[in-house]
């Protein structure tokens, strides 16, 4: 069981929710589940011109008890295919681990993912097969789509 | 000595003078083994024989024959040389002492692992094949092969069957040969059964070899003992242990090729054939090459798992194709049943149908019935398959949630469900239990603990979201199940018997009152309130005309009219139609409506045109046409008959309403060769065929209702509450009427809205409405607000809803 839901992380996670819900970005989309308010479902889209483009990923998106002094744990819930994304869905993203800070939030964390989307590091990858072929991104391209036909699109 | 076998190519003398040939060398059992190493000599010996070998191998006439042919040849070859080299052996140990022997052995085994090579390997494996192809295909034809077999092994093969049988649990009827050969014959294949395929011709040469042999008794048995001789030389020679790789690779050709023949036949039971067949050929190898029978049968068990890999590999591949012809193929989900539980690869089985199903029936090209009829299928068929429902749940799944998708499922299924002939049909007859909305779904309800039947949930069942209801609901309540609420079929089927209604013009509802009572079976009572009043309506209606009838006989009224008076409110929504009635017609409806509100004061009848229609007798010149019309274009036609040649504006302006409305009720003549168009926008009718021009169009045309049989429908306007509670766009009318800020506040709340439905997907209202409630602060909405709310955004193409479940565009 998640242990009480402190009032003030509640109060944070809840303005977070209205500024996400009034920003009303494109590609970028999260709400807490209907059971907790510290577990959320987030969707993404790949930014148009990167080779994500038109691929959209779910994502689960759990807060700690101690939110915002911990960054929350963000995995992909739909199988990603990307350097930095291992096969179950964890993430490699400095600011998701020793570069968090407070003043980030769900919408600054849904926008790097977004942008790490297009702009991967495969200098220290989780996927290494990714990794390797991001250099050449036709040939990426085409095994990014074939994972995603063969494995997002259930 | 062969002069039967399908093995003749190398004659006796063939052999014969090549054995001289070997002979004829120096005998190294004198002089030379003093000299050499014994070693060496045999060795040097070996290496030898291997070039005579190989220059054998190479000869013309057996690099022309087919492969299994020379390996017999090749064999009793071996054999002879193998004489020859037991006597070289034996001349050594005499010179050389006992243990020269055992040099001599080791040479014999080296030399023919030299020997053996791909080729030879090759030539065997052909041979193997060929020849099990043979055994069963005379074992199929002619019962006293198995006693033939049983004579040429010396273990006996039906005691060693029987005891495989027996070991099995398979029940033999009887214990004499013909009961052994019985079992192995199934009744309708004896027409194509064969091991081989045609297409290749020496494969069809090989098969009427096959049947010649078959044909008699007397070559079996010769064939027979000549395979067995094949094997023996086999042991003796010690190839056994060096080949049983290309020995088991043989099995599993005729493992292959059997199981292959057994493809697409879907409505007999393959697995015990086969394995019957397959155990046979097995222990007769087993009791051939692996000596008596004590020792351990490596054949049988391996050409067993062979069998059930490759059946189950077929079937599962075949699963797509055996779901739609069920029930015709109940014989192949029995043997998938007892392979898969064999093999424990129920979840391979659930994920490989599970991806067949969402490649060959979840595109938009499958007619969403044809999507129902397959998962009404396969909910049956994997209940056989297995009663657990596991792999029912991992295949359902994505249809489900495709089906949720389609909008014209909820209506498919209404469809399905009430046609008397379908299986659903059944199923709501069978009074098996009010169907409960889902809301609960995700609580497991404790198993019965008195039911003797109860068997833990298999393996495969972890991480599959299994409740107790549906593991037991019947077709009907898993289909309902799709859906979050069944008021979307209780909906859907009041609009199906408001349709039926409607379109029945004699008061007439027998079958429809029949079909809600089976559905207050399934569905409860209470939920099919509206429907019982309808049913009410139409049975008042019919009491009502049969007064207005009366009434009209004493006043000597012409009353072809006949109405159907509903109570607005509890019908689906009705569409309106304006325009200006022709007075014949006026006449009838105002004389109609007198007598009815002089039956029932305070009510006034309200005619809805878009439903009537109207049996029209159409005299022109030349013919009589008889059409049935809808009252609009009735209308149409009667203005028509006082002006024969008009415009378009002119028809317009006589019935009170736009060119648009009247051009397709215009166009509907047309298309009958009623009226045809002069010039743009011009017409006039069509007194004879094939006339054309004004010369006839003086005459005035006659068209008469000959009976006018309109079905109106009129609402009560004493009943005080005149909204149409099925057109969401008054209810929201309603709203912003009563407060425009409060519409623009919710305007904010469609950010959530959208929030909501992109990360969570398609939602009925009420999920909406709690989700808004729990992390919108400050939220009170009433469901009725968002409900128009949401038919707001709808109208502005922001949002869809299909089967009550509202999505993102």
């Amino acid at each position: 069981m998640s242990a009480p839901l402190d009032a003030a992380v509640a109060k944070r996670l809840q303005s977070e929710l209205m500024s996400l819900m009034m920003a009303n970005l494109k590609g970028i989309s999260a709400f807490p589940q209907s059971d907790n308010m510290l577990n959320w479902v987030g969707t993404l889209d790949g930014a148009p011109g990167t080779v994500y483009e038109g691929l959209t990923y779910k994502l689960a998106l759990s807060f700690p008890s101690n939110y915002p002094f911990t960054a929350p744990t963000i995995t992909f819930v739909t199988p990603c295919w990307h350097p930095n994304v291992d096969d179950r869905g964890n993430i490699c993203l400095d600011i998701l681990k020793e570069q968090w800070s407070a003043v980030y939030n769900v919408q600054t964390i849904l926008l790097s993912l977004q942008t790490l989307l297009g702009d991967a590091n495969p200098q220290s990858p989780l996927n290494g097969a990714a990794a390797q072929l991001w250099d050449n991104q036709a040939e990426y391209k085409r095994v990014l789509l074939k994972h995603y036909k063969e494995h997002a699109q259930q | 000595m062969y002069a039967c076998s399908p093995f003749n190519t190398l004659s006796e003398d063939d052999i014969q003078r090549i054995v001289q040939q070997i002979k004829a060398r120096p005998n190294p059992a004198g002089a030379p083994w003093a000299g050499l190493s014994v070693e060496k000599a045999i060795d040097s010996l070996a290496t030898e024989y291997r070039g005579e070998l190989q220059q054998l191998c190479t000869a013309k006439r057996i690099g022309d024959s087919a492969a299994s042919d020379v390996f017999h040849g090749f064999l009793q070859f071996l054999q002879s040389l193998n004489g020859v080299f037991c006597s070289y052996s034996e001349g050594a140990s005499r010179i050389c002492g006992a243990e020269q022997r055992i040099i001599g052995d080791m040479a014999w085994n080296a030399l023919i692992y030299q020997v053996l090579d791909t080729r030879v390997l090759a030539w065997m494996e052909e041979w193997l094949y060929v020849s099990l192809s043979c055994v069963l295909h005379c074992v199929v034809r002619q019962p006293s092969t198995i006693a033939h077999l049983n004579s040429a092994v010396d273990s006996g093969i039906v005691a060693r069957l029987q005891q495989v049988h027996r070991d099995t649990g398979a029940v033999v009827v009887g214990f004499g040969n013909s009961a052994i050969a019985q079992s192995l014959v199934s009744e309708n294949d004896t027409e194509s059964d064969d091991t081989l395929d045609d297409s290749d011709p020496a494969q069809s040469e090989r098969r009427k070899l096959f049947a010649r042999i078959a044909s008699d008794p007397r070559q079996i048995g010769m064939f027979v003992n000549d395979f067995a001789s094949g094997c023996r030389l086999l042991v003796t020679l010690r190839i056994v242990a060096y080949a049983s790789r290309t020995l088991s690779n043989a099995v599993d050709r005729l493992v292959d090729a059997n199981v292959q023949k057994q493809a697409n036949r879907w409505d007999t039971p393959c697995l015990d054939l086969l394995l019957t067949r397959v155990r046979l050929v097995a222990t007769t190898l087993d009791a051939l090459l692996c000596g008596p029978a004590t020792a351990q049968p490596f054949f049988l068990g391996h050409a067993e798992a062979r069998l059930y890999a490759k059946f189950s590999e077929l079937r599962v591949s075949e699963l797509f194709g055996i779901i739609i012809d069920y029930p015709d193929s109940r014989q192949a989900i029995a043997d998938l049943r007892a392979c898969v539980v064999k093999l424990r690869t129920m979840r391979q089985m659930a994920h490989s149908l599970r991806n067949a199903i969402q490649q060959r029936l979840l595109h938009p090209g499958a007619t969403t019935s044809d999507i129902l009829t397959q998962y009404i299928s396969a909910i049956r068929c994997l209940r056989l398959l297995d009663p657990s429902s596991t792999v029912l749940e991992i295949v359902a799944r994505p249809i489900r949630s495709y089906l949720r998708s389609r909008e014209d499922t909820v209506s498919c299924i209404v469809q399905d469900m009430v046609s008397e002939e379908s299986e659903l049909f059944e199923d709501l007859a069978s009074g098996h239990g009010v169907i409960m909305d889902n809301g609960a779904e995700g609580v497991v309800y404790d198993e019965d603990y008195a039911d003797k039947s109860w068997e833990p949930l298999p393996i495969e069942a972890k991480n599959v979201y299994l409740t107790a209801q549906r593991r037991d609901a019947d077709v009907l309540s898993l289909l309902v199940s799709i859906y979050e609420t069944k008021d979307v079929f209780v909906q859907e089927f009041e609009r199906h018997l408001a349709q039926r209604l409607l379109a029945c013009t004699d008061y007439s509802a027998e079958r429809e009152i029949r079909q809600v009572e089976m559905m207050k079976l399934r569905f409860g009572d209470r939920t099919l309130e509206k429907c019982e009043v309808m049913l009410k309506d139409v049975a008042d209606s019919k009491r009502t005309d049969q007064h207005v009838s009366e009434t009209s006989q004493e006043k000597h009224w012409d009353m072809p009219l006949h109405a159907l008076i509903v109570s607005r409110q509890f019908w689906s929504s009705m569409p309106k139609e304006q325009f200006a009635v022709p007075h014949e017609m006026a006449d009838m409806r105002n004389k109609y409506a007198g007598t009815y509100e002089s039956l029932k004061p305070a009510r006034k009848l309200e005619w809805r045109d878009a439903l009537g229609s109207v049996t029209l007798r159409i005299e022109l010149a030349d013919r009589t046409v008889s059409v049935s019309a809808k009252p609009a274009q009735a209308a149409v036609l009667f203005a028509f008959q006082e002006t024969p040649v008009t415009t378009l504006a002119e028809l317009a302006q006589k019935m009170e309403c736009s060119e648009e409305f009247v051009l397709s009720r215009v166009r509907f003549w047309q298309t009958r060769g009623v009226v045809r168009e002069t010039d743009a926008n011009a017409f006039e009718v069509v007194e004879a065929e094939g006339s054309s021009g004004n010369d006839v169009a003086s005459r005035a045309s006659r068209p008469a209702a000959g009976l006018g049989n309109a079905v109106a429908s009129g609402a009560g306007s004493d009943q005080g509450e005149d909204y149409d509670d099925d057109d969401e766009g008054d209810a929201s009318g309603g709203a912003a009427g009563a407060s425009n800020a409060r519409t623009e506040a919710l305007r904010v709340h469609f950010n959530f809205v959208e929030g909501i439905l992109r990360n969570f997907g398609p939602l009925p209202l009420d999920r909406i409405l709690s989700m808004l409630g729990m992390f919108m602060p400050g939220e009170n909405t009433t469901a009725e607000e968002l409900r128009s709310f949401l038919a707001l955004m709808a109208r502005e193409d922001k949002l869809e809803m299909a089967g009550g479940l509202y999505k993102l565009k």
